[in-house]
């Protein structure tokens, strides 16, 4: 155009090229740019509508068996002879037996118990039919596909040697050791059922000579590539007409029995289904699944007498879905109930700042106390847990100095009830935000974690669980102790902040240093006072107290974990750990006071 | 206006076009781009020089005091801001599995600005319930637990959150915590950290991953809230485990548009300088 047209006008020509070269540009950024919608993809149909084969042939046939039975929840194996009715049509053969097409075995009813149902023989393609076929189904129960692991303490029993609470499925004995279904069973948190065969479906005749087994199977969870680590017991509660009262434990557990485990399970035939057996079947015996160790498993329910074998495998997680506030709850549950039976309850729900630390004490000691059992329960592991009630013997000594009435007239202008209230709010915040995660982790595992944050989307990060996670399990120290760093990073840079906020507001500039600085003792015992680290550092500043924390040659993680290389500080084994977690409170504490006399 | 001229604007204005479209961020110091991939290398590729952490040195790296973007694979952007920190969790393919970003101090309306284009990524989460949680700050109402937060839980991958932290300073108050934690595929690589320090990626095998020597000075600013500038500071009455603010059902979402600002200024301003040169030569 500026070559034939050149006598046009220069606005026509300007006009005419930006005309002509929108479409190039609109190609150039349809190209760049442009995104294709998302799709489905649903490669995944279901291989059993597929037909293959000749339909039309004789019934010497692979039957690919899918029962579309779904009655309340169970599911129908198959189970040996089978008789067909119809034109061509075998008699007397095994399911599956051998051939040469597919079909699909369509039963939709509801099985009662086992029993010859007549089912209808359809060829998928719905150009052949054979007829009606009968075969005897077998119904067998399956765990759910989440089952709760029994590890809360509804049962109310107390180690007697430490005073702590045992989780409910600490033990095979559900009956309640106190409060107020003390000697009844509790089977709140099991699920009511069976896996297999439930011993009351069958004559015991069906069992004599057969050897019936319940396995563990070796299998590999697909999150982590290490062996599953779930397990199960399984119960019978017979109603011996007295409320509650408990019958028999089937003698069925991973790990402390050798009933389901992996390598050697036990025959069942004699002690479950036998004419004899042991345990309990028939009217008013019911039967229970109960999660013991959370994470996934596969199970295998097996049936083999002389030629005839049938099993079912399921693969389930033993898992609590719970709620931040569920998990919390349930740490305040443990608390009251440890105090309870120690003399005097305390509910750490009435921790409030604003009733100072005369109005704290006991719920102050609890939280503190909680992180002891914490770090002696799991030591070497909750390596923050064990920090923290370290660090609280300096934090409990600094509530007693301000709470002290006289302390406000030797520093003038420090607003001590501030500071008094802004320790207590801190620890609160701490105990708040990081005491659950431990809870949920010590009773049901990372995926307890996982299922907070990646369902239910709370304001934690996941990465520090799989740390730790993964150091366990593969006995990585250095893993564990980078999992609690962060933990103890997000205390002291992000949960810990109005504390120190408040204080410094409560601390007239003038005395700041006093305060903040030279009054700074370690945490640690023994470790360096933050001027030593940080010169003229301030412990209200996060950066600083970081420093102080976190300084590898001497710092408090570093004294902390063993690691610390300054000859100026101490570097604790895990006995010295042990011991500092282990020291009464008011004891560790005494050294730390700066004002106070003693402390509550 | 000469042939040479005309032939001058006929290539340039399709350029400036283009210009206007391009993903570059006028401006931006750095743009961490985890659309396509979350590795090690992508770090260094963006020009930041990462630290190993210490007592975390074969699992964390970090900076600190950049200036970034970030983009996301569902499309989204952290606009360009300064953050005081940023860890990443790496794993022996050098690939990371988490990103923890806190920001530079903000005021209640950066704020505010920072987390409206955030808010639709969170169904339920309204303006509203930001402002009420941002009103609580201006006051210096404390929570006992429950600070603002936004997240895409599992449905996105990475694991996307954005939550406020308080600072303790004035005029300033909060920052804004970004985690990002993705699920790696296959999961159990996830295991897989290094068993030494983690190394540099490769090409900047001969930058030192070591940590600065602290500096007391160089950090992020103390907390300079005063006793005679504040307010005395207020709890909130009940210290039960309190919930995160409640979503309300109403949900705005003003996202960010991207609108490229500098591009079209610049265009604007040549076609407008074009048509005054030329109606100059014109009329004269």
């Amino acid at each position: 155009m500026w070559i034939v047209h050149r006598k046009a006008g220069l606005f026509k020509k300007i006009f005419w090229t930006l005309v002509l070269l929108f479409p190039l540009f609109g190609w150039i950024a349809y190209g760049a740019f442009f995104r294709p919608p998302s799709y489905i993809d649903s490669s995944d149909y279901n291989e059993h509508g597929q037909t293959t084969g000749n339909a039309s042939d004789t019934m010497n046939v692979t039957i690919d068996l899918t029962l579309n039975a779904t009655a309340g929840g169970t599911n129908y194996a198959d189970l040996f002879k089978y008789t067909v009715n119809g034109t061509n049509a075998p008699s007397g053969a095994d399911l599956p037996s051998s051939g040469s097409a597919n079909f699909t075995l369509q039963y939709s009813a509801n099985l009662a118990s086992a029993s010859n149902y007549t089912v209808e023989f359809v060829a998928i393609n719905g150009s052949a039919s054979y007829g009606n076929m009968t075969v005897a189904l077998l119904p067998v129960e399956v765990a759910p596909e989440f089952l709760k692991v029994n590890s809360d303490f509804d049962e109310q029993k107390i180690d007697s040697a430490t005073g702590y609470a045992k989780p409910d499925n600490a033990d095979e004995n559900l009956k309640a050791e106190r409060g107020d279904n003390q000697n009844k069973i509790v089977t709140d948190d099991l699920h009511k059922g069976f896996f297999g065969v439930n011993p009351n479906t069958l004559p015991s005749d069906f069992y004599t000579g057969a050897t019936v087994t319940i396995t563990k199977k070796v299998e590999e969870d697909d999150d982590t590539g290490r062996h599953e680590t779930g397990t199960i017991r399984l119960y019978a509660i017979k109603d011996l007409g007295v409320s509650g009262e408990q019958s028999t434990v089937i003698p069925i557990s991973t790990g402390e029995k050798p009933s389901i485990s992996s390598d050697s399970p036990a025959n069942l035939a004699a002690t479950l289904y036998g004419a004899s057996s042991a345990i309990p079947k028939g009217e008013g015996v019911t039967y229970w699944i109960e999660g013991v160790d959370p994470g996934p498993i596969t199970l295998e329910f097996k049936y083999v007498k002389g030629d005839l074998t049938f099993s079912n495998e399921q693969k389930f997680k033993v898992l609590t879905k719970q709620t931040k506030q569920q998990w919390q709850e349930e740490i305040r549950e443990r608390i009251k109930l440890q105090t309870r039976v120690a003399g005097d309850e305390v509910d750490v729900n009435t921790h409030h700042a604003g009733n100072g630390l005369s109005g704290n004490v006991k719920q102050v000691k609890a939280v503190y106390a909680y992180y002891q059992q914490l770090y002696l329960q799991h030591e070497n592991q909750f390596m923050w847990a064990g920090m923290a009630r370290t660090a609280s013997a300096s934090i409990y000594a600094a509530m007693a100095d301000a709470a002290q009435p006289g302390a406000a007239g030797a520093f003038v202008g420090v607003q001590f009830d501030e500071v008094e209230k802004a320790l207590l709010y801190g620890q609160w915040l701490i105990y708040a935000d990081l005491g659950w995660p431990h809870r949920a982790y010590e009773a049901s595992g990372i995926n307890a974690l996982k299922y907070v944050k990646e369902d239910l989307n709370e304001d934690f990060t996941l990465t520090p669980w799989t740390q730790i996670d993964a150091g366990i399990a593969e006995e990585d120290q250095d893993a564990i102790n980078a999992g609690n760093r962060e933990l103890l990073r997000r205390e002291q840079t992000e949960v810990v902040l109005p504390a120190y906020n408040i204080i410094r507001i409560a601390v007239p500039e003038g005395w700041r240093l006093t305060i903040f600085n030279w009054f700074a003792e370690n945490p640690m015992p023994g470790g360096p006072p933050i001027q030593n680290v940080v010169p003229d550092g301030d412990i209200t500043n996060t950066a600083q107290r970081w420093q102080w924390i976190d300084d590898t040659s001497w710092g408090m993680l570093a004294i902390w974990n063993g690691t610390a290389s300054s000859p100026l500080a101490p570097s604790f084994s895990s006995a010295k750990r042990k011991e500092l977690v282990e020291k009464d409170l008011r004891e560790a504490a005494r050294p730390y006071l700066n004002y106070a006399s003693d402390v509550p | 206006m000469s042939r040479k001229q005309v032939f001058g604007l006929v290539l340039v204005l399709p350029m400036l076009l283009l210009g206007m479209v391009s993903p570059t961020v006028e401006g931006s110091e750095m743009s961490l781009d985890f659309s396509k991939e979350h590795t090690l290398k992508g770090i260094f590729d963006a020009g930041m020089r990462p630290y190993r952490e210490p007592h975390s040195e074969r699992f964390q790296v970090g900076v600190e005091q950049v200036t970034a973007e970030i983009k996301l694979p569902s499309g989204m952007l952290v606009k360009e801001r300064e953050w005081q920190s940023m860890q990443f969790t790496v794993v022996d393919d050098g690939r990371l599995t988490s990103a923890q970003m806190r920001s530079n101090p903000l005021t209640l309306e950066a704020a505010r600005d920072a987390m409206l284009p955030l808010l639709s990524i969170e169904s339920g989460v309204s303006i509203q319930a930001l402002d009420a949680f941002l009103e609580k700050v201006r006051e210096e109402i404390f929570l006992y637990e429950g600070e603002f937060h936004v997240g895409t839980g599992k449905k996105q991958n990475p694991m996307f959150l954005a939550a406020f932290s308080r600072t303790g300073l004035k005029n300033s108050p909060l920052a804004l915590r970004v985690s990002l934690e993705w699920r790696l595929d296959p999961p159990k690589a996830a295991r897989g950290f290094y068993k030494d320090p983690i190394p540099p990626p490769p090409g900047y095998e001969g930058v030192s991953m070591e940590k600065p020597p602290f500096q007391a000075e160089a950090q992020a600013p103390t907390p300079e809230v005063t006793a005679e500038t504040q307010a005395k500071p207020r709890l909130v009455e009940e210290p039960q485990f309190a919930a995160s603010p409640t979503p309300a059902m109403d949900t705005n979402k003003p996202a960010s548009s991207g609108f490229p600002v500098v591009p079209v200024a610049i265009l604007t301003a040549v076609i407008a300088g074009i048509v005054i040169y030329l109606l100059r030569r014109k009329f004269t």
